[in-house]
C-alpha cells in the first residue's frame, strides 16, 4: 500500500516539475495521471494493492476539494444575483455536449454490434 | 483552545457532515444530496455566521487538500482498467467526446458573452465540464476564480444527473455506450454515479468519458479561450 502511494505520489511530483519545467499552463497532477497510464500500460496493468490504493483515493476526491470549494461564500452574493445568466450558460451547453457525444456515438455504433457484456476475465 | 485543536475540531466537523450525506445520497440515490455540495455550503454557511475567515478554516483543513493531485494521479487506474474491458469503438468515441467538448466550450463563450457575464464568471465557467479538481486548476491557469469554478463545476455535475436521463430518453438513446460517454462527458462524478446506476456497462463508459474529457479540457479550453480574447478584446 505504502509503495503503491509512493508512485502516485512520485507520478505527481514528475508531473508537476515537467509541467513548470515546459512552462505549459496544464495542470501537474493530470500529466501525473498520464505518466502512471503509461506505467500501468508497461507493467500489464495495475496490482491489487495500487487499485485498492487508487480506489481509496478516488472515492474521496470531493472530500478533498471541500477546503478550496468552500471560498465560494467569498463570492455567493455575486452568483445569487447572476442565477438566471449562469442558469442559461451551465444547462444549454450540459444539453448540447450530452447531445453530441450520445448522437454520434450512436450514429457509429450502429454498424456494428456493441459489445453488451465486458470481459471480466480480462479484469485480472 | 489552540490551533491544533482548532484543526481538529474543524476537520471532524468537515468529515462528519461529508460522511453521513455520502451515506444519505448511498440511500436515497438523489443527486441534490451531494457530499461536496453539501458540505461546502454548510462549512461556508457555518464560518459565515462564525465570522472565520476562508482562510483560516482553508488552513485548518489543508491536510484534506494535499491528497487532491494524489487522487487526480490515481484516475489512471479505473481508466486503464475500463479501457482494457472496452477495446472497441475506442477512436469513434473519442471523435464523439472532442466535437461535444469544443461545441459545448464555444457555446459556453458564446452565451456567457451574450449573457453579459463578468470575465472572471465566465472563465471561471469554461472548464465546468472537466472534474472538479482538474476544472479548479484549468480555470485558475486561464484567469478564472477557483472558488467560482469549483461551485459551478459541482452544479454542472448535478444538472447533468439531474436533466440527463430525461435527456437521453426523449433522444431514444438506449445504448450503454452513448450513454455513459454522456454521463461522464457532460456531468463528471456525479454524472457517473447516475451512469452506474443504469448499468455497469454505462458507468464504466461514463468513467472512461470523465477522465478523457478532464484531459481535453486542459488542452482544449486555454487556447480556445486565448484565440477568443485575442479577437475580440
Amino acid at each position: 500500500m505504502a509503495h503503491h502511494l509512493a508512485l502516485i505520489l512520485t507520478c505527481q511530483l514528475a508531473g508537476d516539475l515537467t509541467m513548470q519545467w515546459l512552462g505549459v499552463a496544464f495542470p501537474g497532477a493530470l500529466f501525473g495521471m498520464l505518466l502512471l497510464f503509461l506505467i500501468l500500460c508497461v507493467a500489464g496493468g495495475p496490482a491489487d494493492g495500487m487499485r485498492s490504493t487508487a480506489g481509496g483515493l478516488i472515492d474521496h476526491l470531493g472530500l478533498f476539494i471541500v477546503p478550496t470549494a468552500t471560498a465560494f461564500v467569498g463570492v455567493a452574493a455575486l452568483l445569487v444575483s447572476e442565477a438566471l445568466s449562469l442558469a442559461v450558460a451551465i444547462v444549454l451547453p450540459t444539453i448540447v455536449a450530452m447531445s453530441t457525444v450520445a448522437l454520434i456515438a450512436t450514429l457509429a455504433l450502429r454498424r456494428e454490434p456493441e459489445p453488451q457484456h465486458g470481459n471480466r476475465e480480462s479484469l485480472t | 483552545m489552540n490551533s491544533f485543536r482548532m484543526a481538529l475540531a474543524w476537520l471532524a466537523l468537515t468529515l462528519a457532515i461529508y460522511g453521513i450525506t455520502a451515506r444519505v445520497q448511498k440511500r436515497t440515490g438523489f443527486a441534490l444530496v451531494n457530499p461536496l455540495l453539501v458540505t461546502m455550503l454548510v462549512m461556508g454557511g457555518l464560518t459565515t455566521v462564525l465570522g472565520v475567515p476562508h482562510q483560516t478554516y482553508f488552513a485548518h483543513v489543508a491536510i484534506l487538500n494535499y491528497l487532491l493531485g494524489a487522487a487526480v494521479v490515481a484516475l489512471a487506474v479505473p481508466l486503464y482498467v475500463n479501457l482494457r474491458r472496452l477495446r472497441t469503438k475506442l477512436w469513434l468515441s473519442l471523435a464523439a467526446m472532442i466535437a461535444a467538448s469544443v461545441s459545448s466550450a464555444a457555446l459556453t463563450l458564446y452565451l456567457s458573452t451574450l449573457l453579459d457575464l463578468s470575465r472572471t464568471m465566465q472563465l471561471s465557467l469554461m472548464p465546468k465540464h472537466s472534474t472538479t479538481a482538474v476544472s479548479i486548476e484549468v480555470a485558475h491557469a486561464i484567469g478564472g476564480l477557483p472558488a467560482l469554478a469549483a461551485f459551478l463545476t459541482v452544479t454542472t455535475s448535478i444538472v447533468t444527473a439531474v436533466l440527463g436521463p430525461w435527456l437521453l430518453d426523449v433522444m431514444g438513446i438506449r445504448s450503454p455506450c452513448a450513454r455513459g460517454l454522456a454521463y461522464g462527458l457532460a456531468g463528471h462524478a456525479v454524472g457517473t454515479s447516475r451512469a452506474f446506476a443504469e448499468s455497469e456497462i454505462t458507468g464504466c463508459w461514463s468513467s472512461i468519458a470523465m477522465t478523457v474529457n478532464a484531459v481535453l479540457t486542459a488542452l482544449l479550453v486555454p487556447p480556445l479561450v486565448a484565440a477568443w480574447l485575442a479577437a475580440r478584446p
